[in-house]
């Protein structure tokens, strides 16, 4: 799951005794693979090959000892003796269960009744292990999100289209969209649908916040609603100068809250999107280059000035 | 450790697991290979090895004293203690633990994850994903507080933290945990601070150190209605201030998707719409630019004047 990491201590031991239970219902895994399932590497896998194939009942002759072979890089184990089955779980390891199923139960298409029930059944079983209802207290997504993920969802496993309300906050329109989902993925923390989208007619990226309903699609081709362009692509490096630290400005741009220095340069992906923030930012920041990012600035609050009925000066 | 000390422990978990009545401690030094060196450094070994264990979670049961006889203590750990025990499970099961364990993948708990996995996979059921729809959800939390908040939250432990305030200062809070949930893209915590007498929410993102969790359990008792979402909701979310604005048509979709309409005209649409909180809105208002127009209350049409007159004179 993370890059192979030196065990030491106690936790080497716990892998060792998962190790056994591991290669038992595992019989001749290769070294390769039982590296990366205990997320180690091949050496520090085959030290722990060779204390455990001196490890047995005590007498300690060949009766006794697990029976261990693992020359050939695939290894496999016969008279494992008491530890053949795999250890209970510790708290921490039936919490993570307990979340991670949640969140897939939120993700499972809501027809799938049998499948939601069987679910709950696990849940309730982990959270008697764990003690505490810790289901209840913790939702791991919001349940609005929760609906279209599983419509997505749905769609990918049939490759199917849906339709979609898509709203783009940096624009400000909604469009309605067909899209064909193919992947779903995240990047920054926030959750994206990668598809095939008819009205661009290329592949497009969403956000899946962003999506106000999504509806499963069985019409071929509707007909093309307002157009759009793609959003400019390739960063711009913006200098910001900081007058008023708010959190709300430095989380915007990414800045570090223990930063202290009022003058900054940030890259964005989008210069129109850079121009609302600092609008919206009402002069706690100003942007001091790009010149058009600048410009543009003045302009709209010259404009949105005169919605007021007032002039700029 | 060195392998030695590794082998020994080994094999005193095989031993005492094998063991039917109590071994006492003369019998594991004699039949137990690794313990060596005189009486006192074999005590020190087995005493450093017993605690190793259980700080593994294994239960090594201390039994078989007859009040009779001055007898030695005698160890074992029962089978039924020690293996994993799910009950009846089926292979459709282990494919969703297993599914739910994956989603960990890369986030906060992955390590914790992996290891329960493998523990699932060593079941030596096989497992049957024929009817579970080709997902591959992603937890998307890194905070490294969230292990400690979720143990905090099941136990009713109260937890200190840094958390940086709206003017960027850090303050310690103290807080009893109630509950956490994902939110517009944010995970929150939800409890009752102690220093403001209030329920609270806090972002996991701005909670600056690692959240020290107290050594008292059960010090508080979570109110019986408590829904953590639905105080996120309430707390972040519900209205209590209202403002009159003019949206230009097809324009300002963020701020008339929770807004009543009040009069339908030509290029502006007057709409009446809540909010929570008053700077946010300010943001949201200036975010839109001439698009959106501020009527009503006066104070607030009165600072965003003030803000737009601002940013022209700060980019000239």
């Amino acid at each position: 799951m993370s890059k192979p990491k030196a065990v030491q201590g106690v936790e080497r031991i716990a892998r060792m005794l998962d190790l056994v239970p591991y290669i038992s219902s595992h019989q001749g895994i290769s070294l390769e693979e039982l590296a990366e399932a205990f997320t180690s590497s091949q050496a520090h896998i085959t030290e722990d090959l060779n204390t455990l194939w001196m490890c047995g009942l005590p007498g300690y002759t060949p009766l006794e000892l697990m029976e261990l072979s693992f020359e050939s890089g695939f290894v496999t184990i016969r008279n494992a003796q008491t530890l053949q089955k795999p250890r209970s779980m510790s708290r921490d390891e039936i919490l993570a269960l307990i979340l991670g199923l949640e969140y897939l139960r939120d993700q499972v298409p809501q027809a799938n009744e049998s499948l939601t029930l069987q679910m709950g059944s696990l849940l309730s079983r982990l959270s008697a292990l764990a003690g505490a209802p810790v289901h209840e207290r913790v939702a791991t997504s919001m349940p609005a999100l929760a609906s279209i993920r599983s419509h997505i969802a749905e769609a990918i496993e049939h490759r199917g289209k849906i339709g979609i309300d898509y709203h783009s906050l940096v624009r400000d329109v909604v469009t309605t969209r067909v899209i064909l989902p193919l992947n779903i993925y995240i990047e920054n923390d926030v959750e994206y649908v990668l598809a095939f989208c008819n009205l661009a007619r290329a592949h497009r990226t969403f956000r899946l916040d962003r999506i106000l309903s999504a509806t499963v699609e069985t019409a071929d081709d509707p007909s093309a609603i307002s157009g759009t362009q793609p959003i400019d692509s390739g960063k711009v490096e913006i200098g910001l100068e900081i007058s008023d630290r708010k959190r709300d400005v430095l989380e915007s741009f990414g800045l570090d809250a223990k930063d202290q220095s009022s003058i900054a340069s940030v890259e964005v992906f989008n210069t129109d999107w850079a121009t609302r923030t600092v609008m919206s930012m009402g002069g706690a920041v100003r942007i001091t280059s790009p010149r058009n990012c600048v410009e543009s600035i003045s302009a709209r609050a010259a404009k949105a000035l005169i919605g007021y009925g007032l002039s700029a000066h | 450790m060195s392998s030695r000390k590794n082998e020994r422990l080994i094999n005193l978990t095989i031993a005492l697991l094998a063991t039917k009545r109590f071994l006492t401690k003369s019998e594991i030094f004699r039949t137990i290979d690794g313990y060596e060196g005189s009486a006192e450094s074999k005590e020190r070994m087995f005493e450093r090895d017993k605690d190793d264990l259980r700080s593994l979670g294994i239960n090594i049961e201390v039994g078989g004293l007859d009040p009779l006889f001055d007898d030695e203590a005698g160890y074992r750990i029962r089978p039924d203690s020690y293996v994993l025990d799910l009950g009846e499970i089926s292979g459709q099961e282990i494919a969703l633990l297993s599914l739910a364990a994956e989603s960990w993948r890369g986030a906060a708990l992955g390590d914790v994850a992996q290891s329960a996995l493998n523990k699932l996979l060593s079941l030596g059921i096989a497992s049957d994903f024929e009817s579970i729809p080709a997902i591959a959800p992603r937890m998307i939390v890194n905070s490294e507080n969230i292990l400690p908040l979720i143990r905090a939250i099941s136990d009713s432990r109260a937890v200190t933290f840094d958390y940086v305030a709206k003017d960027l200062k850090i303050e310690s809070r103290s807080v009893d945990p109630y509950g956490m949930a994902n939110s517009h893209g944010y995970w929150y915590l939800v409890g009752h601070d102690h220093s403001r007498q209030a329920m609270r929410v806090f972002r996991l993102d701005r909670i600056q150190s690692s959240v020290v969790v107290s050594a008292k359990e059960g010090t508080f008792a979570i109110p019986v209605d408590f829904d953590v979402q639905k105080t996120i909701d309430v707390q972040l979310f519900e209205p209590t201030m209202f403002a009159t604005v003019r949206v230009r048509q097809g324009k300002g979709f963020a701020i008339t998707s929770s807004a009543t309409l009040l009069n339908d005209s030509d290029d502006f649409v007057l709409y009446q719409v809540g909010y929570s909180n008053r700077e946010k809105f300010v943001d949201m208002l200036l975010w839109h630019g001439d698009d959106v127009i501020v009527d009503e209350p006066a104070d607030l049409r009165d600072e965003i004047i003030r803000r737009l007159e601002l940013l022209v004179t700060l980019h000239v």
